[in-house]
């Protein structure tokens, strides 16, 4: 007996320390690989890169010269990046191959390019921090600055910025690095995208023709009240107003979250500085007044916060009229697109800034092995449109095709659509689409309109606080809990807000909401102080 | 002196043993290409079962990426208040508990009852169809199931509401905002998605036992139900037990998918449709903490540990033969 228990945990012994090896001798081997595929492609490479290094040296300045001549006799090195999206390996690969052309010959880096589907992004890029798998870019999808940098997920950029960054740093406004930055430290660099939002209504435009009532009198939802009786009237079959999926998150109000978990600024365009609860604010019941009182009228589709379906889709069935929309350029393109039918947008709130709204940004993790090669290649992605054509676009023939080429116009090729195409888009994941070509169906001008965009939008109080909830985790589990009981079904105005907000309201402040709002209103007055 | 005895009595001893070491090794000898059967399966419990074990420390830790799971810093039991500061603490645990204790109750009686019935089937072309149409639920993906439950339950176009409240002249009900329906359409679903599943075991056991005992009832005289009631049942009780005892192990865990694709995750319903995986679920989706989310992990489990050692001496008490250790 005890001899076979020795012999067990002997073979045990055996077999973790099998496990082990086999572990290590696989990365070896891949790294092997790496360096001897890196080599080869170096030498092919070489004879290419210093020929229109030589075409290029005239427009350089002899500092720069001195640089990027350094840059580009670097190590060998390949910069992995993990993206959000679906695409096949295969295109992803060849895309990468294309874009790597241009990194090598400036920085001798290669890139590897990964990307996951919306639904297991979050998952696989937890798997590949947590293992230390090799990863040297990535796009933030849902993972915060707080929440990246207090976990180790994430690395500070301050020094990268300075010494590779140059070309970022003086894109990138002051204010802005605020919103990407803890404890004084850059952790993000933000995308150059639209940096605000506004809130309004979108409607079907054929029925919105028919109609008499005066949109350009709207200016709150309480507004739209006689805009759906009409609706009603003229088309009983018609729900005047549908919900997405039984939610209807969206409120035309200046409601700054201040990072999310309760607490929140009720108006950020006044000078207030005081954290309150959402749900216990005058701003809020009376928006939920409003969404009741279509529900006892009929103007909201029954049982709205269990409907199932997408609020483009109720449209594009004919059964909706209408729902409570976010606001942007090209907006009325991208809502066609997905619905088929002529959209028009009213904007009810115009835009208005947040840290929140700057939460699509690029991350370098400490699995990188050179961070600072990662950053030579988040500025050339930040700076030169062609690779950032190839990144996001893929390969002209096989991904798109060029329609106008002084307008930067593109489009699908023959028989590749967004169903079918290997390499799906996702221009607002990269660093800075406003470089890139714009697509058929959107508005030729929609960078420039989005650049006015985003100079027209206000600037909360709030933008720039970075709301970190570790102390109060708990709270924020157990109100997040509370949240969901009642959130859908008084936000769609499912429920009487008269009795239903009393009880929601206690409930948050039995699970803690006030340690919550307290901690946050703490930090708040603390980064306040610090801004002036 | 007592040394010298010692010495002398172990020397003895250590003859003695290796004698009887030797007479074991020859039967382990006879063994050896059933141990070699039984490698693959201990390989794999090693490997993926126990050697991850290890990974628990995380629960007691602020799990930093950068330091990984050793040099992040020890926190004590602070990721684990969450689970018990909330004033939802008590209904979480005690719908995890009511909901599992009645599909252990339920579902055992409604399996041996199906597992019973197929043997009762004497044509093998039936039993076969029986036994697949059965079983196909088990095989349908839960988020499927969920759009299923809501082709039945959905207030404008479901067929409960249209087809047979509507027939009988009653008033639509508003399945998905009406709590007290739903412990019962939760338990008809689990059913109908195990049971097939579940009666595999039974139907097993029942066709393993002897004919020779019911041939002999039968020339006694006794009936169907009696052969069911003193030779069937009787013959079912060791797995029973065995069965009962594993998922009496898992109890502090609940069917995430049942208890939140299935009910839509519907706000109204939250109060007889959360359980502790939804509440964690729910709390940390959004500021995702690897040491918390581990916490309620060891937590399930080691309630779940405890119970099953306690039944298991319940059962040692009363039935010695049956119990699992």
């Amino acid at each position: 007996m005890r001899k076979s228990k020795k012999m067990l945990s002997l073979f045990l012994v055996f077999v973790m320390i099998l496990s082990m090896l086999t572990g290590c001798s696989k990365e070896s081997n891949e790294s092997n690989k790496r360096n001897d595929s890196n080599e080869t492609n170096v030498s092919e490479e070489s004879d290419a890169s210093k020929e229109s290094d030589e075409t290029r040296q005239d427009e350089i300045s002899n500092q720069q010269n001195d640089l990027s001549d350094e840059l580009s006799k670097q190590e060998p090195y390949v910069v992995k990046i993990a993206m959000v999206g679906d695409a096949a390996t295969d295109d992803c690969n060849a895309v990468a191959e294309a874009a790597s052309k241009i990194t090598e010959e400036k920085f001798n880096t290669t890139i590897e390019l990964v990307r996951f589907g919306y639904g297991s992004y979050m998952e696989e890029l937890n798997l590949m921090l947590a293992s230390g798998e090799k990863l040297d870019l990535f796009t933030a999808f849902r993972l915060s600055v707080t929440a990246g940098a207090n976990a180790g997920q994430i690395i500070a950029l301050d020094e990268l910025l300075e010494n590779y960054g140059q070309d970022i740093l003086a894109d990138i406004p002051k204010e802005d690095w605020k919103c990407t930055s803890l404890n004084g430290s850059i952790y993000g660099v933000r995308n150059n995208k639209e940096l605000a939002s506004g809130y309004g209504i979108a409607m079907v435009t054929e029925i919105l023709e028919t109609l008499e009532t005066d949109i350009t009198e709207i200016k709150s939802e309480e507004d739209l009240t006689a805009l759906f009786r009409e609706v009603k009237e003229k088309y009983p079959n018609v729900y005047p107003i549908v919900t997405d999926r039984g939610t209807m998150e969206w409120y035309n109000a200046y409601l700054d979250p201040l990072g999310g978990d309760f607490g929140v600024l009720e108006d950020c365009t006044t000078d207030s500085s005081e954290v309150v609860n959402w749900f216990d604010s005058e701003t809020y019941k009376e928006l939920v007044n409003v969404r009741h009182s279509w529900v006892t009228e009929g103007l909201m589709m029954p049982d709205p916060s269990t409907n199932s379906e997408n609020a483009t889709d109720l449209l594009a069935a004919g059964k909706g009229f209408s729902f409570i929309s976010n606001t942007k350029p090209g907006i009325d393109g991208e809502l066609e697109r997905q619905i088929g039918k002529n959209i028009t947008v009213l904007e009810i709130t115009p835009p208005f800034s947040l840290t929140e709204s700057l939460s699509n940004m690029w991350y370098i993790p400490p699995n990188s092995q050179s961070p600072d090669r990662a950053m030579q290649v988040l500025n050339e992605i930040y700076s030169n449109p062609e690779l950032t054509n190839i990144l996001i676009n893929g390969l002209e023939g096989t991904h798109f095709e060029v329609v106008d080429e002084e307008k930067g116009i593109i489009d699908y090729p023959e028989g590749v659509d967004a169903s079918n195409t290997g390499y799906s888009m996702a221009a607002w994941a990269w660093p800075n689409e406003l470089i890139s070509y714009t697509w058929t169906m959107d508005d030729p001008n929609v960078w420039t309109d989005t650049i006015a965009f985003n100079k027209s939008a206000i600037n909360s109080k709030g933008k720039g606080f970075m709301w970190d909830s570790t102390a109060v985790l708990s709270e924020v589990a157990a109100c997040t809990n509370v949240k969901a009981k009642y959130f859908n079904s008084i936000n769609t105005g499912e429920l009487d807000p008269e009795e239903a907000i009393p009880k929601f309201v206690e409930e948050l402040k039995r699970a803690g909401v006030d340690t919550i709002i307290a901690e946050k209103q703490r930090q708040f007055d603390e980064w306040l102080d610090s801004q002036e | 002196m007592n040394g010298l005895t010692a010495r002398n009595n172990g020397m003895s001893g250590w003859e003695k043993r290796m004698a009887s070491n030797i007479q074991k090794l020859k039967k382990i000898k006879q063994f050896i290409p059933l141990y070699l059967m039984m490698l693959p399966g201990v390989l794999y419990l090693i490997i993926n079962n126990y050697i991850p074990m290890a990974g628990i420390i995380v629960a007691f830790k602020q799990f930093n990426y950068t330091k990984g799971i050793w040099g992040s810093e020890f926190i004590g039991f602070k990721n684990f208040e969450f689970l018990f500061k909330s004033p939802d603490s008590w209904l979480i645990t005690r719908n995890t508990i009511c909901y599992n204790f009645a599909f252990i109750v339920i579902g055992t009686i409604g399996a041996i009852a199906v597992a019973v019935l197929l043997d009762e089937i004497k044509l093998p072309f039936a039993k076969k169809v029986y036994q697949t149409i059965i079983l196909v639920p088990f095989l349908i993906s839960i988020v499927i199931v969920s759009y299923i439950v809501y082709g039945f339950l959905s207030t404008e176009t479901g067929f409960i509401n249209n087809c047979i409240l509507k027939a009988l002249g009653k008033e639509p009900v508003s399945w998905y905002s009406s709590p007290r329906y739903w412990p019962f359409i939760l338990m008809i679903v689990h059913e109908w998605k195990w049971i097939g599943y579940n009666c595999i075991l039974y139907y097993a056991t029942i066709v393993g036992i002897d004919k020779g005992y019911y041939e002999a009832a039968v020339i006694d005289g006794a009936n169907r139900l009696q052969k069911i009631k003193y030779i069937t049942l009787p013959a079912l009780r060791p797995t029973v037990i065995i069965l009962t005892l594993m998922s009496i192990g898992n109890i502090f865990r609940s069917d995430f998918g049942l208890f939140y694709q299935v009910p839509m995750n519907s706000g109204p319903l939250i109060d007889v449709t959360n359980t502790i995986d939804t509440y964690v679920y729910r709390g940390l989706m959004e500021n995702s903490t690897l040491g918390m989310s581990s916490a309620a992990g060891l937590y399930q489990s080691f309630v779940g540990f405890v119970l099953v050692l306690g039944a298991n001496l319940l059962v040692r008490k009363f039935d010695d033969e049956n119990a699992l250790f």
